[in-house]
């Protein structure tokens, strides 16, 4: 009897020496990591930042996984609002080969990557120059918010206001061409050729401040020490710039352009009160043909599964933004 | 040579300011126009100011509605990002917890995701649960991008709190959740503020959402306005005060905080 429980007990404490042995790294491993931080989580600590970090987690996933998966979900079925007669059924990949083989889609990508490029190669070459201009003479409030504005109006309403500028019969640009003698004064939304640069421009108008801001915080935050080595050294100004100013601002540089790149690559309300896709597609973007494919033709899978694909594009900028983001915290 | 550069420089800061001021001022001016003045060419830019536009925009129409439903809706989601994102952000600031990275690429992903993806589920489903058009939706649907934002944004601002202060606190017997609200809080104040401010221009100057989730009940202003261009052209007197109405609140507080913007527009990154 006392042979059978002393080898029981042997066999218990043996499983017990086991699960202790194979969880003790882990454990130690956990321990490390989070007092790595200052902080030691004990159970009811880790029970606290979760509590605190639960609803927005329930929040995000309604409302950001939740749209995803529909879309997934949506672009394997052949739902169409416009044709509720015909019975639901699921098709796989069909809306994507679909999509791919369009002409249309191609298009509106084309579109949307020559919007993009140009607008934040525009809008960063423009900003680096009025930064460089501005450094150390934006001090008022007054002047920094002038700078501010078009970046905080609403989309719809610069649309709006450049739409009445644009205007072919009244608007004070068409009329000041007329006067001049460039492009015969005809109106720049009107022309498909012309179009999709009338719109960048506004683009361009709306967001340059935004990379001069960034920019000129960036220029004024730059250490004093290497520049008067160089002057020391008698560097020329362009050696400056070129070998000081720009590596130190390359974090920045990178940030703005990152996140200008996928703001521009969702365009939709200034297209949509300006153009509505444009004189023949010609500034018809992505977010403005998946929108029309979706609500005005009521094609949702087919609009489900290009934006699928927009995500996707935006996802991987966003791997990178973050990259870039959480470099700048390490050595800023 | 030398002293022409200042009156260069200058004069290129000047015109800068005002291309970058034009396209509203001209709309402003617009506003104030009479019908005639505003469709007599050559432009004018010497007029006897008009009222009469601000005066219909209030009476006539209904934007009346459409102010106090985006005023309405605004409000509700400010708030409740900042309520929700808040604890989050100290969360992910201060505890070490596992798959962190993760959740961080994640949040960001939400902030910078595309609403058109969004917009078509959303739909689909509130127009099964018959709940399209209505205040709720588009409150709870703007924090598909409110609420990142403020996780992420009062994150590095909580990062930014020192952390012997909470040290401290935790010896002198404070409980985590008091610390939170008696320490972390009042240290991050300048970020609340600049995130309220930011979420309430961002949502309030949302075209997309709301354009596609309501139409007459809920609607808020700037698919109202659009519908001015499309349907009637050449209203453009009231479109012109509409336009000036719907940006004034906006610029009335960018002014006391411009500040902090440049940190908030560009996620922390760049501490202007």
């Amino acid at each position: 009897m006392g042979k059978s429980n002393a080898v029981d007990k042997a066999k218990v404490s043996a499983v017990e020496v086991e699960r202790v042995s194979v969880l003790f790294p882990l454990r130690i491993w956990v321990k490390e990591k989070t007092e790595k931080f200052g902080f030691v989580i004990s159970k009811t600590e880790r029970r606290f930042a979760l509590a605190l970090l639960l609803p927005a987690i329930v929040v995000l996933a309604v409302v950001g996984v939740f749209p995803a998966i529909y879309c997934g979900w949506l672009s394997a079925t052949n739902i169409n609002l416009a044709r509720a007669t015909t019975s639901f059924k699921y098709i796989g990949f069909h809306n994507w080969e679909e999509l791919l083989h369009s002409p249309y889609f191609w298009n509106s990508f084309g579109i949307t990557m020559l919007f993009m490029v140009v607008a934040v190669c525009v809008e960063f070459a423009l900003g680096l120059a009025i930064a460089l201009v501005f450094t150390g003479k934006l001090r008022s409030k007054f002047l920094r918010t002038i700078m501010l504005i078009p970046m905080i109006m609403a989309p719809v309403v610069v649309g709006l206001g450049f739409y009445y500028i644009y205007d072919g019969f009244f608007g004070i640009i068409p009329w000041a061409f007329r006067k001049v003698g460039l492009l015969g004064g005809v109106a720049p939304l009107g022309k498909a050729s012309i179009a999709l640069w009338a719109v960048i421009a506004v683009d361009v108008w709306q967001w340059t401040p935004f990379m001069v801001l960034i920019l000129l915080a960036g220029l004024e935050s730059l250490p004093v020490a290497p520049y008067e080595a160089a002057q020391v050294d008698n560097a020329s100004r362009w050696r400056v710039f070129t070998k000081i100013t720009l590596p130190m601002l390359k974090p920045v540089i990178l940030i703005a352009i990152l996140l200008r790149v996928i703001d521009a690559f969702k365009v939709f309300d200034k297209i949509y009160v300006l153009t509505a896709g444009g004189p023949s597609s010609a500034t018809e973007v992505l977010s403005m043909w998946t929108y029309r494919k979706s609500f005005l033709l009521f094609n949702v899978s087919l609009g489900a599964t290009s934006s699928l694909m927009m995500l996707y594009v935006v996802l991987l900028i966003c791997v990178l933004l973050y990259t870039v983001l959480t470099m700048e915290k390490r050595t800023g | 040579m030398k002293k022409i550069i200042p009156i260069l420089i200058y004069s290129f800061i000047t015109v800068v300011l005002f291309i970058f001021v034009f396209p509203y001022a001209w709309m402003i001016l617009t506003s104030f126009k009479t019908r005639l003045d505003i469709f007599t060419v050559p432009p004018k830019f010497i007029f006897t100011p008009y009222l009469q536009h601000y005066v219909d925009v209030f009476t006539k129409g209904r934007f009346l509605r459409n102010f106090l439903n985006s005023a309405i809706v605004v409000t509700c989601t400010t708030f409740l990002s900042v309520a929700v994102g808040t604890p989050a952000a100290y969360s992910l600031a201060r505890f070490e917890l596992l798959g962190k990275k993760h959740i961080s690429i994640w949040i960001l992903s939400i902030r910078m995701m595309p609403p058109i993806v969004a917009v078509i589920p959303f739909f689909l489903i509130a127009a099964k649960l018959r709940v399209l058009d209505t205040h709720g939706l588009l409150i709870l649907v703007y924090m598909t991008f409110n609420l990142p934002f403020v996780i992420w944004i009062l994150r590095s601002f909580f990062e930014d709190v020192p952390l012997e202060l909470e040290q401290a606190a935790i010896l002198d017997g404070y409980s985590r959740w008091s610390i939170f609200t008696k320490i972390a809080l009042p240290l991050v104040k300048p970020g609340l503020v600049s995130v309220t401010i930011l979420c309430i221009i961002f949502s309030w100057n949302e075209f997309l959402f709301a354009n596609v989730l309501t139409k007459e009940v809920a609607q808020t202003l700037p698919p109202a306005i659009s519908v001015l261009v499309t349907t009637r052209t050449l209203q453009w007197g009231r479109v012109g005060a509409l336009a000036t109405l719907v940006v004034l609140p906006i610029v009335i507080f960018t002014y006391f905080i411009q500040r902090h913007m440049v940190r908030g527009l560009t996620l922390g990154a760049v501490k202007g």
